[in-house]
């Protein structure tokens, strides 16, 4: 385990998977929405807008607990941190 | 808190959007009840009636929650939002 | 092209140790309705539909797995670690001697998953019926789950799931509304 990474079981962790478990699904509600509403132009700004939000705090949470995606779409220290972090059923 | 409350306590002009809001998120009904049933008789079925079931088409603006409210609720829009609390310990729940 | 990200959709807490409960919820994650079922008809279906609701049908497919993440998880915490006799006593011995405490896509009756609850008619309008029903029979089962315990954290997490399914239909009823829609009247928006 790289010794910056933080542990996956401290309150911080928690509120801060929240956090982005919240921009996530609000981007899932608009995007939704946004197939059957293609030419709301207030909602896709706001699409736009959060997906910038959620880029960064993704960005915040991978520095501190590791990779969230697979296939490059996440960067890795060394060891390979892919398969050293937890699993969402075991958190 | 950025929402309108429960779609049954609206008014019709209370969100945006012209769409009815004056509906009950639970409908009721009460069942036959035989001469010689083996068992005490539930007098009254409820059964869900979601608000997707009033809405044809989602009107734009609708209000809506904080993303941590929306993940919270299910969903980002109040006006979807349906509650539905679990009948464990509730016994027959006979009408009263 | 599919990418994995290594977290739930929402928090799943189970609060109890109740390891009936997870053989009840096998029901959303091999049965007829369930979760499995979801994904994989939208994502089939959405080869042969217009284009205008290729996106939703993609879309909701995916979320789908990711709400069959969530159910997993749900029974992986209730199984993982139970003793034979606790399985046994839980009704889940016929489960224990085919899988050990594998998880296995059957649902809460032990009957295997089969590509026979999933239609693809190649129909738009029928398809989209079979998925407006597939979302309230599945907001029925997460009802009748919810029944099924008190165990708060769990109910919590089964609300957001049943949530999940009124949004749905409610986009297969607008996808329904597009495609009937006449050309150029623009009656829906």
């Amino acid at each position: 385990m790289n010794e910056v990474m933080k542990p996956h079981c401290d309150q911080e962790f928690y509120d801060l998977l929240e956090k982005l478990q919240a921009l996530d699904f609000t981007l899932v509600e608009l995007n939704l929405y946004l197939d059957t509403h293609p030419e709301d132009l207030n909602a896709i700004k706001q699409f736009n807008q959060l997906a910038l939000e959620r880029r960064n705090l993704a960005d915040h949470f991978q520095k501190l607990y590791g990779p969230l995606q697979n296939f490059g779409h996440s960067f890795s220290r060394y060891p390979w941190e892919w398969v050293n972090v937890p699993w969402p059923w075991q958190v | 808190m950025n929402y309108c409350p429960r779609p049954q306590q609206l008014s019709k002009s209370a969100c945006k959007g012209g769409i009815d809001l004056n509906f009950t998120q639970e409908k009721t009904y009460t069942p036959f009840i035989g001469p010689f049933d083996p068992c005490p008789p539930i007098l009254t079925k409820t059964f869900s009636t979601p608000p997707q079931l009033y809405m044809r088409f989602q009107p734009p603006n609708l209000p809506q929650f904080s993303p941590q409210e929306a993940l919270r609720h299910g969903t980002l829009w109040p006006a979807l939002y349906s509650p539905y609390e679990s009948r464990w310990g509730k016994g027959r729940q006979t009408n009263e | 092209m599919w990418v994995y990200e290594k977290k739930l959709q929402y928090p799943v807490r189970v609060g109890k140790c109740d390891i009936g409960m997870a053989k009840l919820l096998l029901e959303q994650y091999g049965g007829a309705d369930g979760e499995l079922a979801a994904a994989l008809r939208y994502m089939n279906q959405r080869y042969t539909i217009p284009d205008k609701v290729i996106g939703l049908l993609t879309d909701i497919s995916t979320e789908e797995f990711a709400h069959l993440e969530m159910i997993a998880t749900m029974v992986f915490k209730l199984t993982k670690d139970a003793t034979v006799e606790e399985l046994r006593a839980n009704g889940l011995a016929p489960h224990y001697v085919a899988h050990d405490s594998a998880l296995f896509y059957e649902n809460a009756s032990g009957v295997p998953f089969t590509a026979a609850y999933i239609q693809a008619k190649g129909d738009p309008i029928a398809d989209l019926y079979e998925d407006i029903a597939a979302e309230e029979k599945a907001r029925a089962t997460y009802q009748w789950l919810i029944d099924m315990t008190d165990d708060v954290d769990l109910q919590d997490s089964l609300k957001f799931l049943r949530e999940r399914e009124i949004i749905h239909s409610l986009r297969f009823r607008e996808a329904v509304e597009i495609l009937k829609d006449e050309q150029g009247k623009r009656t829906v928006f």
